[in-house]
């Protein structure tokens, strides 16, 4: 960037355009950073909410039915280790149970994952919900 | 850029990254006005600089997280400008930093007001905050204050202190202050590095917070953090007055 003169006068005729764009490309950001960040703790306090589990797809690899799923956390709150578990019943008989974790799973969003089930999920029924979560 | 880091961008409480970013904004047009991107005369040229820092890192912050697929198109906007925020923090200090390293010389007026006493303990206060914000996501500093005893803090606070004195006074680095013939060893040890201990000490307590750092634990191990963030915290400290 070029110097600019010690002149008062001059000063803001050495500072080149690009500087003013990018300057006031900062100010946008950093202003709406601020204010983006202050509505969302206004909106509320943490709140903690159920995990809406959705399955995407089910594929059979060569030695195991992969349950492909969608975890949606409902409410504002992370929740992290979040453990995932999938029972696959007949009738109300457990024919198998696995588990899967989520790191990190952000307040109003969602993460993928898959279980890895030897049991055909499609001819029986399957449940695949939350089972706990550590607070940040 | 730590995995610890963009987690903590969409976990820290908001107000808190919202203090953490208004208390940067103060520190960049400082850091702009002693050692930024150019010669700057003038008040509005040094926060142009700073936004203008803070325009460029935020660019780069999006662009390298979008590479490393840290922002998924399907991130909700909290989770995304958290991140890219909180990268904002070390990131536009850094920008401004560089110039110091990577730019021209500095110029005779510059020279003097760094030499200032304010100038001085605001430049620590600058290269532990930078320091500070880099380390303090990362969970290491809390399993190593968990894991140390209190002599062994005692230990590490001395340590540091030794390190920042002989860091500007005795090791020969580019950059090592001459200590003025008229005064004595104690009088400018206590003036600029035990000055400048407490004020990594404080910087790394103001991080510790807004990282939310002290959450559930007792008065020892909170005092245990803050002096093993104070570590780097005070070679940050010590490196700004060398290199700026």
């Amino acid at each position: 960037m070029s110097p600019k003169t010690t002149r008062a006068g001059k000063r803001h005729d050495a500072t080149p355009l690009l500087e003013w764009v990018l300057g006031g490309i900062g100010v946008v950001l950093f202003v709406g950073a601020i204010a983006f960040l202050t509505y969302e703790e206004f909106r509320g306090a943490d709140r903690v909410s159920g995990v809406e589990i959705h399955i995407d797809e089910i594929v059979r690899t060569h030695d195991a039915y992969l349950v492909r799923y969608r975890a949606h956390n409902q409410g504002t709150q992370t929740l992290v280790d979040l453990r995932i578990v999938a029972r696959v019943l007949d009738g109300t008989t457990e024919r198998e149970r696995v588990e899967a974790g989520i790191d990190f799973l952000p307040g109003e969003s969602w993460r993928r994952g898959g279980f890895y089930l030897r049991e055909d999920p499609q001819k029986y029924r399957i449940e695949i919900r939350a089972g706990g979560y550590q607070e940040p | 850029m730590t995995m610890e880091t963009w987690q903590l961008g969409f976990m820290m409480d908001r107000h808190r990254l919202v203090v953490l970013m208004l208390a940067l904004l103060p520190v960049l047009v400082g850091l702009a006005y002693y050692s930024g991107f150019e010669d700057t005369t003038h008040f509005g040229d040094s926060v142009l600089d700073a936004f203008v820092a803070i325009a460029v890192t935020s660019f780069m912050a999006t662009i390298v997280l979008l590479i490393f697929r840290v922002i998924k198109t399907e991130a909700r906007p909290n989770e995304w400008i958290g991140m890219i925020a909180l990268q904002a923090v070390p990131g536009s200090i850094g920008a401004l930093l560089a110039q110091s390293q990577f730019g021209h010389r500095q110029s005779a007026q510059r020279k003097r007001r760094i030499s200032g006493d304010f100038g001085e303990y605001f430049l620590m206060c600058a290269g532990a905050l930078f320091l500070a914000a880099n380390i303090a996501p990362t969970e290491e500093v809390l399993i190593i204050a968990l894991q140390m005893s209190p002599w062994q803090s005692i230990v590490l606070a001395a340590l540091s202190l030794a390190l920042m004195h002989t860091f500007v006074y005795a090791a020969g680095f580019r950059g090592q202050h001459e200590r003025p013939q008229n005064r004595s060893f104690a009088a400018v040890f206590v003036k600029f590095s035990v000055n400048g201990y407490v004020l990594a000490l404080a910087i790394s307590a103001f991080i510790c917070w807004t990282f939310g750092r002290f959450e559930g634990l007792t008065l020892r191990d909170t005092m245990q953090i803050i002096v093993v963030l104070g570590f780097p915290a005070s070679v940050g400290a010590a490196s700004a007055r060398l290199v700026l």
